[in-house]
């Protein structure tokens, strides 16, 4: 039996519009583009007003007056939009990214390079191991460019670039997996919340 | 050059594959892999009142993917005697979160008392960092509005050290890398991740080394994960859709091979009789 409440119906309407791209760009395509896009911009907009407000604002009134410095850094990425004082903007972004780098610096180097390196040290007791340690030193002598890849070196890059398929191969797979996932969902709701089949 | 397959045909075959064991389910067997089975046995192993945060770092649009694992993992958590903080800094996280919840069971946890949904935080991976470090220094009230220290449970949380685990659902940035440079290596807290397909082979190498105690991968960890929580869920019944129309695109991929072999052939034989 045919959906009655109106949720379903807008999302049946929403999906066939977009998949009238597969004929061609349609109106009812761009429709349902704009729609989707104005609908998303609005409730960022909203969200980054209440989360501005809650966030800087309130503890501002609360006596917090640290919150000023952001709060300045923050006004001053509009400066963009005046020729004469956009220098100001720089700061801004200069904080921003500053801030980034460093914490990020500070978990690269214990998190992604020891950990890893140290991962790697395995015992040669297993096959999985062995695999492992011939994928990585394979896979790095790929990417030797001081030496021409001939004899042993060529070999064994082209295990490395072997290795490297694999991996693209798997990562293939799952991107697969993910995009068929997002139709099979929408097929799904059409079928037993739209039409009510099941 | 002259398309092999018109698009079109190959979207028939793709919604015919779909389709067909979406009304007619063939019930492929699902084996739960190793590192869906840790992700379930690292939950399973929390301490009676222990605090278990959720990072809700995923969007709409990867919904059907992260959807059902986030369901499958919030309903382990519900049956378990732990409390549940569940924040994002992504900005459709706590709908979502939202979302999620109305679709389990919550037996007899309170809100307040024994889970939280806080508010969206800027900032991304120095967000994370920022929550890591000072919960109450980030937030001073929930998603509803209501004050920290109306809530039992927040009062009893201050950084990350007071966290037993962290289960983050992530459909890209923040990622579960992050989560390893915030939160895993400065606090020592384990994590489990839920991460969508194009992502899961990503998390191999972090499994590995221990960084990652648990992974759930695309739709198909969700499957897993409800069988092992024993609730069939929409994870469960996108299995059958999904092993079809993976052995289309493998046929396509053997087809469309052949196709290019003969055709080289037929190019080479050509120009020899030339």
């Amino acid at each position: 039996m045919i959906s009655t409440s109106i949720e379903p119906w807008i999302f049946a309407l929403l999906t066939i519009m977009v998949y009238s791209y597969l004929i061609k760009e349609t109106v009812l395509y761009r429709f349902a583009e704009h729609t989707i896009i104005a609908l998303s911009a609005a409730y960022v907009v909203v969200t980054m007003i209440k989360n501005l407000f809650s966030l800087a604002f309130v503890p501002l009134s609360q006596g917090k007056y640290i919150y000023i410095i952001p709060i300045v850094l923050g006004f001053l990425l509009y400066s963009t939009y005046f020729e004469r004082y956009r220098f100001l903007n720089t700061w801004g972004i200069a904080f921003v990214v500053g801030v980034g780098i460093g914490l990020k610096m500070k978990g690269i180097i214990s998190a992604e390079l020891i950990r890893q390196v140290q991962a790697t040290i395995v015992p040669l007791n297993s096959l999985n191991n062995i695999i492992v340690i011939i994928c990585v030193f394979s896979t790095m002598s790929y990417f030797i460019f001081t030496r021409e890849h001939k004899g042993a070196l060529g070999t064994f890059s082209r295990v490395g670039r072997l290795a490297m398929m694999i991996s693209f191969g798997s990562a293939y797979g799952y991107a697969v997996m993910t995009r068929i996932n997002v139709v099979i969902n929408i097929i799904s709701r059409l079928l037993f919340e739209w039409l009510g089949f099941g | 050059m002259k398309r092999f397959l018109n698009r079109k045909i190959v979207w028939l075959f793709l919604i015919i594959s779909i389709i067909y064991p979406l009304l007619n389910p063939i019930g492929f067997p699902i084996t739960v892999k190793s590192h869906t089975q840790k992700a379930y046995d690292s939950l399973d192993a929390l301490p009676p009142g222990g605090i278990v945060g959720f990072a809700m770092e995923t969007q709409a649009g990867q919904w059907p993917e992260t959807g059902p694992m986030s369901i499958a993992l919030l309903q382990h958590l519900f049956r378990l005697p732990v409390k549940i903080m569940i924040f994002t800094t992504n900005i459709e996280g706590p709908l979502l979160s939202e979302k999620a919840l109305a679709s389990i069971d919550k037996g007899d946890k309170e809100y307040g008392m024994h889970y939280v949904i806080l508010p969206y935080i800027a900032g991304g991976e120095t967000g994370v960092a920022a929550i890591a470090k000072g919960i109450h220094t980030v937030y001073t009230e929930d998603y509803y509005g209501t004050q920290l220290e109306e809530l039992k449970l927040m009062t009893e949380i201050d950084t990350a050290k007071d966290i037993d685990l962290v289960v983050e659902v992530t459909s890209g940035g923040p990622g579960y890398v992050e989560y390893i440079r915030q939160w895993n290596e400065p606090y020592g807290v384990p994590l489990v991740v839920g991460a969508i397909g194009v992502m899961g082979s990503g998390t191999f190498p972090w499994l590995e080394s221990g960084q990652i105690v648990g992974a759930l991968i695309g739709i198909r960890g969700a499957a897993e994960y409800e069988a092992l929580i024993d609730k069939r869920g929409e994870g469960t019944s996108a299995m059958d859709a999904i092993s079809a129309t993976h052995l289309l695109v493998i046929v396509a991929i053997i087809v469309g091979n052949i196709k290019d072999i003969i055709l080289k052939s037929l190019k080479r034989g050509k120009e020899t009789t030339k």
